[in-house]
């Protein structure tokens, strides 16, 4: 079946390969991408005959199709077949020369535009993107600063290196490109899994250069689909690399593929199958991306089309609706301090449960057919016709549960439970997103009444479901969105597996028990203003184990040296139960610390960058780390990460940090300490330990503890 | 606040030092029915609360739009909104969201205008009242709007409340925290101009109304 | 795309601010006493959230006149302990 997909200038080439085969190709020359534009029959009549003098525009025809999900029957629309790779082309010029000549804006609406070419073709052909069974990958691994140098001899296959030579020589280069020519003519893989898609060019051309027959397609040469670029997405800035194509195989860039991560193999050919997006898409695309490829696949299926603008705005609404449907997820106020004897019970999957149990779409919210009042304390209908998002989700719902339980019986630690957990992994990520999209602007199926819609029913939800707890005699200590924490009120409260019962059979929505903590501790806030809402630690009962959240031990920007010393003082704690035994502990980590002693590898800061170098205007570390960065000839993008230690903080200049990958062993040990005395703060705070009190108590102890720590 | 009496038509109001102008002038227009056509949250309940007057909720009906292409939508969906007892339309931040690359300038500047003279149209044909603002935006986005506009009144936001200045318009005092900070204008009217004989009053700071 | 209205929590902390200058001329035990009866508000601001009444200053008024209540009832409950151990003391 087909696995890769590249459309060029002349057709769309298909590869496919048949279990244990060779792989084939086949151009198709006969596909032609259509737009669909819906408009009044008059000016859809002069669109026609406007486009029939375009060469671009292959044919028209007329169509019957759903222009939107809220439509109850499809209408005649204007199909237009443009030559291969024009479809975005033809669309912009109707928008900006044919309509501005004869219509109001918005006159002629366009859908059917902005669709991956690949996933448009398998959509509108019928050709399946699911490969065998038996697809064949390679990895190919160069560290940062070696691509950076274009150094081949770093290069790795499959995690073993190509090359014994420590020199960088030409020969050495040459060695390298021949050995893995061997191994591509030998493994003859579908998918190239590298380290980063600049290897493309790097490996093509050093080739080309060195006259040494090696390409990594399956025909020679490659293809650059797009340049890197910097992007905007949920508000947050991100860095997409350049884009590269070789013939017969697809590439997954794993420094580009958030799903890689989460799900690798297994998990990424699981959404091929929901999105038909092809693999090489797939794994480049982000989860908003695969969910949209999910939700437009089935409306190809009902023949509904996809809006190319998000032209249609929410209704006209009383202001008080508005004040009262303009609420989040609740929160309660976590009760700072230690806690013992805990039980952490979820609502699974709250949110795309919730969308399945109460019918929740973008079309059936505030549908034009009812008048009823299905949401709490808004006051929408909600129609009782099968919902479009609902379909779409249910099957991920339940192949998830299915994996879940596959997994409980595959035994531990098998090669089928890796490949459940990353299948089960990537779905869950699709079941995260799938909310937050109904309120994304650019949402291609999303309504912001429906997210209002969720959003109620979780309120009502939870405050259930703690009136429920409180009478079976628990006492509730936090609770954020889809989980509450409660200990025992009374002396004998009804069992908390009778209370989920209840409680999911109320709301029509699973309550689990999660998790038995012996303690939990809900961190305050640094400026001591309340507590943190998603700062916790938990130690799991009958188990070693921390369940951590929030804190600097999982904060992805702390340095190993912070982390493991934070969890160690959790430990200590939970052995102990005296903040003083902590502060001793603390004593050891600082006094290790000055003196000299801690791996300057497990100081490296990681901070993603939000702007470039020139767009900084304070001397920041970060701002430190880039210009070192640039020194080497790397160039870091927005979203990008930059890895380093402080070795002086207290100047402005690059001498302020050294990078990750620089030689080197001195660090700051001022700036470390800070670290660490923060860290320590949000296990000691919880206990009413403030930093003076920390500090007192160190002065007094240390006479008589020195001799521990030195 | 006092403001000058709202005239049908679209008027443009500019607000040389920020934003805010166009929600207090429609929270006094004192308006049966509102029809307010929201971006970038203007339409924060709590903006239009500022004196803690619930009673300016009644009446207003809000539909928000996220993309340039579906403000445009609800400025055309406005004019079906419209009941016989609409008397006021309002658009803050009109400009906003055709800044953001949604589209090619070219598709979105035409969008724009388009917007701006159907608001135009709206107001001529219905003659209500309607009210735009454009902060933030482009000089070029500004001036269409002025363009399209039967006239223009500035707003400013001063210590003791906002600052109407419009044609043929003296405000005589700042609505501020349920008080009016009196002007010079004000005690003008009230006793006279300074050397006749003013009334003894106790200190004319302010007065409480309510 | 986020809400049009800024969360209850983001008023409070803003609120409190507000009141910047009466805090800083109070004398230090009533500088404290006033910072307690912010932390108390906040304890309530789930609540408060959830209701969300236009009116966000009496939803504040309102938190701290029930920690008022709470602290009132824990002080009864406590001085009903101390009386009864008194009782006990005397009946000896
Ligand atoms: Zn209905």
């Amino acid at each position: 079946m087909a696995f890769a997909f590249d459309v060029t200038g002349d057709g769309v080439r298909v590869w496919r390969r048949a279990p244990g085969g060779d792989a084939t190709v086949r151009t198709d020359r006969e596909f032609r991408p259509s737009l669909y534009a819906a408009g009044p029959d008059a000016a859809l009549a002069t669109l026609d005959e406007r486009l029939a003098r375009d060469p671009k525009v292959e044919a028209t025809g007329v169509a019957s199709r759903f222009t939107s999900l809220r439509d109850d029957a499809p209408r005649d629309v204007l199909r237009v077949d443009t030559a291969p790779g024009a479809v975005r082309q033809v669309a912009r010029e109707i928008r900006c020369i044919h309509e501005p000549d004869r219509w109001a804006p918005g006159t002629v609406r366009l859908y059917n535009v902005d669709l991956d070419p690949t996933a448009r073709y398998c959509l509108a052909t019928g050709t399946s993107p699911v490969p065998d069974a038996d697809l064949r990958s390679l990895s190919l691994s160069l560290p940062t600063a070696a691509l950076a140098d274009g150094d081949l001899t770093a290069l790795t296959c499959e995690g073993a290196p190509l090359a014994t030579d420590l020199e960088r020589t030409d020969a050495a280069e040459r060695r390298v490109l021949r050995a893995l020519a061997d191994r591509l003519a030998a493994a003859d893989p579908d998918v190239l899994v590298l380290s980063s898609a600049d290897l493309v060019p790097l490996l093509s051309d050093r080739a080309d250069d060195m006259g040494v027959d090696c390409s990594l397609g399956r025909e020679p040469g490659y293809r650059k689909l797009a340049g890197a670029n910097t992007y905007q997405s949920y508000g947050r800035v991100g860095h997409s690399p350049a884009r590269y194509a070789v013939p017969g195989r697809a590439i997954v860039d794993r420094s580009n593929s958030f799903l890689w991560d989460e799900g690798g193999l297994p998990g990424l050919l699981d959404l091929v199958e929901r999105s038909w997006l092809p693999l090489q898409v797939l794994s480049r695309a982000s989860i908003g991306t695969v969910f949209t490829g999910i939700q437009i696949r089935e409306a190809f299926e009902r023949d509904v089309l996809v809006p190319w603008r998000a032209w249609e705005p929410e209704a006209f609404k009383d202001a008080r609706t508005l004040h009262d449907a303009d609420r989040g997820g609740f929160t309660f106020e976590p009760a700072v301090g230690v806690h013992e004897d805990v039980v952490e019970v979820d609502f699974a999957s709250l949110y795309p449960r919730i969308m399945c149990e109460y019918n929740l779409s973008p079309e059936t919210v505030r549908c034009d057919c009812h008048d009823t009042d299905d949401v709490p304390g808004l006051g929408y209908s909600v129609c009782d016709d099968p919902g479009f998002v609902p379909s779409v989700l249910q099957p991920i719902l339940d192949d998830r549960a299915d994996l879940k339980a596959r997994l409980a019986d595959a035994g531990p630690d098998s090669a089928e439970t890796a490949r459940l957990e990353a299948r089960s992994g990537a779905l869950k990520w699709i079941l995260v997103t799938c909310f937050g999209y109904q309120g994304y602007r650019n949402s291609k199926f999303g309504r912001i009444e429906c997210h209002e819609a969720i959003n109620a029913h979780a309120r009502e939800i939870l405050l259930d479901a703690k009136d429920a707890l409180e009478t079976g005699g628990w006492r509730v200590l936090h609770g954020i969105v889809d989980s509450l924490w409660v200990t025992p009120r009374v002396e004998d409260p009804t069992p908390i597996e009778a209370l989920c019962e209840r409680i999911s059979a109320d709301a029509g929505i699973p309550l689990e028990r999660e998790d038995d903590f012996a303690w939990v501790s809900f961190v305050p806030r640094q400026d001591g203003r309340g507590g943190s809402l998603t700062s916790y630690v938990g130690k799991v009962a009958d188990r070693d184990e921390f369940k951590i959240r929030g804190l600097a031990a999982r904060r992805r920007s702390t340095c190993g040296f912070v982390a493991a010393a934070q969890r160690d003082l959790l430990r200590t704690f939970d052995a102990r139960r005296d903040p003083g035994a902590v502060c001793d502990r603390l004593a050891r980590h600082v006094a290790r610390l000055e003196a000299g002693r801690v791996d300057p590898a497990d100081l490296v800061v990681r901070t993603r960058i939000s702007k470039s170098l020139d767009g900084y205007d304070r001397r920041s570390r970060t701002v430190a780390a880039l210009e070192r960065y640039r020194d080497h000839g790397i160039e870091r993008h927005p979203g990008q990460d930059v890895r380093y230690v402080v070795v002086d903080d207290t100047v402005r200049s690059r001498e302020r940090v050294r990078l990750a990958f620089e030689a080197g062993d001195d660090y700051d040990a001022t700036f470390y300490r800070e670290r660490l005395a923060r860290a320590a703060g949000e296990v000691l705070s919880p206990l009413g330990w403030d930093r003076d009190r920390v500090r007192g108590y160190l002065r007094d102890t240390r006479d008589t503890t020195l001799g521990a720590f030195e | 606040m006092e403001t000058p009496p709202l005239e049908p038509g679209l008027t443009f109001v500019a607000q040389p030092d920020g934003r805010g102008g166009v929600a207090a002038l429609a929270r006094h227009a004192d308006a049966t029915e509102t029809l307010w056509v929201d971006t970038r949250g203007a339409a924060s309940t709590y903006a239009l609360t500022a004196d803690a007057d619930r009673s300016v909720l009644r009446g207003l009906r809000v539909a928000r739009a996220f993309t340039a292409h579906q403000h445009h939508a609800l400025v055309r969906r406005a004019v079906d909104a419209a009941t016989a007892r609409t008397d006021l339309v309002v658009a803050p931040n009109l400009a906003a969201l055709y800044e953001a690359a949604d589209g090619p300038d070219t598709e979105l500047d035409r969008l724009y205008a388009a917007t701006c003279s159907l608001l135009a149209a709206l107001g001529e044909s219905t003659g209500v009242p309607v009210l735009a603002g454009a902060p933030d935006a482009t000089d070029a986005h500004r001036e269409t709007l002025r363009e399209a506009a039967a006239r223009e009144v500035t707003c400013r936001p001063t210590d003791f409340g906002y600052a109407v200045d419009a044609p043929g318009f003296t405000q005589s005092g700042y609505w501020g925290g349920g008080w009016w900070q009196t002007t010079i204008p004000y005690w003008v009217a009230v006793c006279g101009a300074v050397g006749t004989s003013a009334p003894a009053t106790a200190d004319p700071v302010a007065v409480a109304v309510e | 795309m986020g809400r049009t209205n800024p969360t209850y929590r983001d008023f409070l902390a803003d609120y409190e601010g507000r009141w910047r200058d009466f805090r800083r001329a109070l004398r230090h035990e009533a500088g404290e006493d006033f910072d307690r009866l912010f932390a108390r508000a906040r304890r309530h601001a789930d609540a408060a959230g959830y209701a969300n009444d236009p009116d966000r200053e009496l939803l504040v008024v309102v938190s701290m006149l029930l920690a008022h209540e709470t602290e009132l009832r824990r002080l009864r409950e406590r001085v009903e302990t101390l009386e009864a151990a008194a009782e006990n003391d005397d009946g000896a």
